[in-house]
């Protein structure tokens, strides 16, 4: 067993571990989860009370302003919500994404969350 | 060397994987992959980086963004360069592996199986000296495969046939048998047959003796969905774990002879030297027209074709570029068809039944 091997068998544990934490949040990521859930969305940005483009929101989030994820509607919510607070915190985005997860009754998710 | 002979010999070296710092089917596949990386664009994610980053501590790149783009961009096509031309190629399989995962890293809506697997494997070859079998990267395919099953069994969905009732409605078989059996019925049936399929192809692949019946049922199985889902490729994920498999192969150095019945003029050792780049043939004058493996002359006739097709370069390279071109640019119905076919037609040669029988009797080739 080479220091190479350990490396190697560290990269598989981390998958390992992923495929764990994926059992207790609802993110997908490196635990081997392709089409677990398909989720399709569509979402409407509004800054200064003006809806954004879809070429818009592509350049902003990286993500289609309509579409679907074959792996977990957090692919979807998670960037949007990370942006909004960090790059775009000051920007006051109305944020309102429409999705359904696995043809199940549609949800909104909105941001700022409403409290 | 006259000046055409070295550019033969430049031009033929993505071609050569023996005699390098990588198991040759290892190298084979490295290669492949990263063409396979290419022929997807790979180079177009490298603007924007960081974005949105799944590790929070690369936001402190955002001020040398352009640096940081740059300096991938160039070490993708530097590693590609050196895996396709030989030149340190652990190294160079190794830092390919280091930017697909940075890559993912630095921006969280980048993340794709099929491009993480494509990762994971340059890392896992690159941990191998040249005379290891992959051990790592068989690991890797159990774990894809073990871990894709459970996850679904885990989901309510899955279990529930919900997954598949709303996934396949569209589809016109899928809708004719849930006539009979019902959408959720039917769902149900096709998601634990999905879901036994790869926790029991993941476990095969862990046992040597049945490491071919693995990949067989891994082939059959996303060949299945490519003709059943009408082209689904699943990203390249498709592309990509046949690839990753090319590393299960014993690449047979044994030599093998090509005899012919009188000896070869100058075209023909052309032809030799273009079809042949890691000299593993050797011409012999007889009376009979054919292939012999030397050892024990046990391969001979079709046996031994079937050897030489194994370790022949062209036979991985066509194949995948058959795949991209087939799958891209003649769309279905014929395409998927034909693409079918040609991945059923290069496994089945790729993995006869001496391969099957050397792994049951334990045999190591190296």
């Amino acid at each position: 067993m080479t220091r190479l091997h350990t490396l190697g068998l560290l990269l598989i544990a981390f998958q390992l571990a992923a495929f764990v934490y994926a059992k207790v949040v609802d993110s997908r990521y490196f635990c081997w989860a392709p089409f677990d859930m398909h989720t399709s969305y569509q979402m409407e940005v509004v800054i200064d009370g003006r809806a954004l483009t879809p070429q818009q929101i592509k350049t902003r989030y990286h993500l289609d302003h309509k579409g679907g994820n074959p792996r977990s509607y957090v692919e979807i919510l998670g960037p949007i919500q990370q942006y909004e607070e960090t790059y775009g915190k000051t920007d006051g985005a109305q944020i309102t994404v429409r999705y359904s997860v696995n043809g199940k009754p549609e949800q909104i998710w909105e941001y700022p969350p409403k409290s | 060397m006259g000046i055409s002979s070295k550019v033969l010999d430049l031009s033929l070296r993505p071609l050569r994987v023996t005699g390098q710092e990588m198991y040759p089917a290892t190298l084979m596949m490295c290669k492949l992959l990263w063409f396979l990386l290419f022929a997807s664009y790979y180079h177009t994610k490298f603007q924007g980086l960081p974005h949105l980053p799944l590790l929070p501590i690369l936001d402190i790149l955002r001020p040398v963004e352009g640096l940081y783009n740059s300096t991938l961009k160039t070490a993708y096509w530097l590693g590609g360069f050196a895996l396709l031309f030989n030149l340190r190629v652990r190294l160079a399989a190794f830092m390919l592996g280091v930017i697909v995962l940075l890559i993912i890293l630095s921006d969280r809506t980048h993340y794709r199986n099929h491009t993480f697997i494509c990762g994971c494997a340059f890392i896992l070859a690159a941990c191998h000296k040249k005379d290891e079998r992959p051990w790592l990267l068989i690991i890797q395919l159990t774990v894809v495969y073990i871990a894709a099953g459970l996850n679904k069994l885990w989901e309510v969905d899955w279990r529930s046939g919900q997954f598949m009732a709303h996934w396949l409605r569209g589809n016109s078989w899928f809708n004719w048998f849930a006539e009979y059996f019902g959408k959720l019925g039917f769902g149900q049936f096709l998601a634990y047959l999905t879901i036994t399929f790869e926790v029991g192809m993941g476990l095969l692949f862990l046992s040597k003796r049945w490491l071919p019946v693995a990949v067989w049922c891994a082939v059959g199985f996303h060949i299945g969905l490519y003709v059943l889902l009408g082209g689904q490729t699943f990203g390249h994920f498709l592309q990509s774990a046949l690839v990753v498999m090319i590393a299960t192969v014993s690449w047979n150095s044994e030599p093998l002879t090509l005899r012919l019945p009188k000896p070869p003029n100058k075209l023909l050792l052309l032809f030799k030297r273009v079809l042949d780049p890691n000299s593993q043939f050797e011409i012999s004058v007889h009376n009979s027209f054919g292939f012999t493996q030397n050892e024990l002359g046990k391969f001979d006739g079709i046996g031994a074709l079937r050897s030489a097709t194994l370790r022949s370069p062209w036979f991985y390279w066509w194949g995948l570029l058959s795949m991209i071109v087939l799958h891209r640019y003649i769309q279905h119905p014929p395409g998927y068809y034909i693409t079918s076919f040609l991945m059923i037609s290069l496994f089945a040669l790729s993995f006869p039944y001496e391969t099957l029988q050397k792994n049951i009797r334990g045999t190591q080739v190296s």
